[in-house]
């Protein structure tokens, strides 16, 4: 076992990659000679040459596009998206071109190309910098969504991501870069949909991904003292989701708390919601709840970005109100 | 590129079309539930693409 940074672990997953296919290629804009705008791609250009780490200039929907034309012709490329708020730009490419490119004929084409978007808030990044806009494309049908939330499943997620036979949307979250964790000496790919429990309790069960998983986490060890027991669930892949892995935490808690940056309005914490709810509703004894972004746009001041967003104190709360303790 | 190799290649995509409108003609129309399928290439036991 070796201790990594998040943004370490991508870069090893991209590095292994590139050394195990010479169809996998990196392209986006500063990933070359800079080494992306966040150190995630240092020093691969250097290793693999300009024809495997092509820099861009600053046009989404060319990147986006050159992508999946080569997805078509046999590459694997694995993009990159600077800032996800910038994905606006390439959405035909993604959710019209790349993600639609399977069924439209019939099963015997896909494209099989990784967009790495680096998502949510740096720290006062403001409002064009900072979304999390998975929800985006957790909706579109032929999109996998995939949000690691530490360095171990960043790596094996992105390995299992540039070999997948679809496109693969992998949300990176900019405060997770640094953040250091445990990996394997070998890392084999993760399959797609399969959650992990975080930490076991048996009160409240907590969903929770990215950079609001280490938040939930430390909402538990907050509450442990109080004898409130959390189980906390990192989905790992948002498509496919993990309903059984739902089910049994419902199964052994009975209530459903959902939490993530994004704004709550549409969120995929409303998905998780409904699914529990159709699907699961004789688990639960209690209403579900919601602790997510605001349904406001990212403000710069750190002030007011910390209001907008969830931190552990607010999932204490909740989690607290949930099972009847701490009501006003 | 000659204009005879223009024409050839115009006359090469005519033909493939009514080829494919033929088979489209002559094929029975596709079951409802085939609406659900080749979303995705690869699925995964036990985690609903869904």
């Amino acid at each position: 076992m070796r201790s990594v940074t998040y943004a370490a672990a991508i870069r090893e997953a991209l590095a292994e990659e590139l050394e195990r296919d010479e169809q996998v290629f990196l392209i986006g804009e500063d990933i070359g000679e800079s080494g992306g705008v966040f150190g995630v791609t240092k020093g691969l250009i250097e290793r693999f040459g300009t024809d495997r780490v092509l820099d861009t200039p600053i046009s989404e929907e060319a990147i986006v596009g050159a992508g999946v034309g080569a997805s078509l012709l046999g590459g694997r490329p694995v993009v990159e998206i600077m800032f996800s708020d910038f994905a606006a730009l390439a959405m035909d490419m993604i959710a019209n071109q790349a993600a639609k490119t399977h069924y439209m004929t019939g099963g015997r084409l896909s494209a099989p190309l990784t967009i790495r978007l680096v998502t949510g808030t740096a720290g006062a990044t403001a409002a064009q910098h900072s979304q999390s806009l998975e929800a985006w494309f957790v909706h579109v049908p032929g999109l996998k969504c995939v949000a690691p939330s530490t360095p171990a499943d960043a790596k094996a997620l992105l390995k299992a991501a540039v070999r997948d036979p679809d496109p693969v949307c992998f949300f990176e979250h900019k405060l997770l870069y640094n953040r250091k964790g445990e990996i394997d000496d070998e890392v084999e790919p993760l399959a797609f949909g399969r959650s992990r429990v975080a930490r076991e309790g048996t009160d409240v069960t907590v969903v929770a991904y990215l950079k609001t998983l280490h938040d939930a986490l430390d909402a538990a060890e907050l509450l442990e003292s109080e004898g409130l027991s959390l189980e906390v669930i990192d989905p790992r892949t948002l498509v496919p989701f993990d309903r059984e892995g739902l089910r049994t935490s419902l199964e052994k808690t009975g209530r459903l708390l959902i939490a993530h940056e994004a704004p709550v309005r549409g969120g995929f914490g409303a998905e998780i919601a409904a699914i529990a709810a159709e699907e699961m509703w004789e688990t639960l004894r209690a209403p579900i709840v919601r602790v997510c972004g605001t349904n406001t746009p990212m403000p710069y001041a750190p002030e007011l970005e910390g209001f907008v967003i969830p931190d552990a104190t607010r999932i204490a709360q909740a989690a607290r109100s949930l099972v009847g303790v701490g009501v006003a | 590129m000659t204009q005879q190799r223009l024409d050839e290649v115009a006359a090469d995509v005519e033909r493939e079309l009514e080829e494919a409108a033929a088979f489209a003609d002559a094929s029975p129309h596709p079951a409802p539930e085939e609406a659900l399928e080749d979303v995705y290439a690869e699925t995964y036991e036990g985690a609903a693409l869904r």
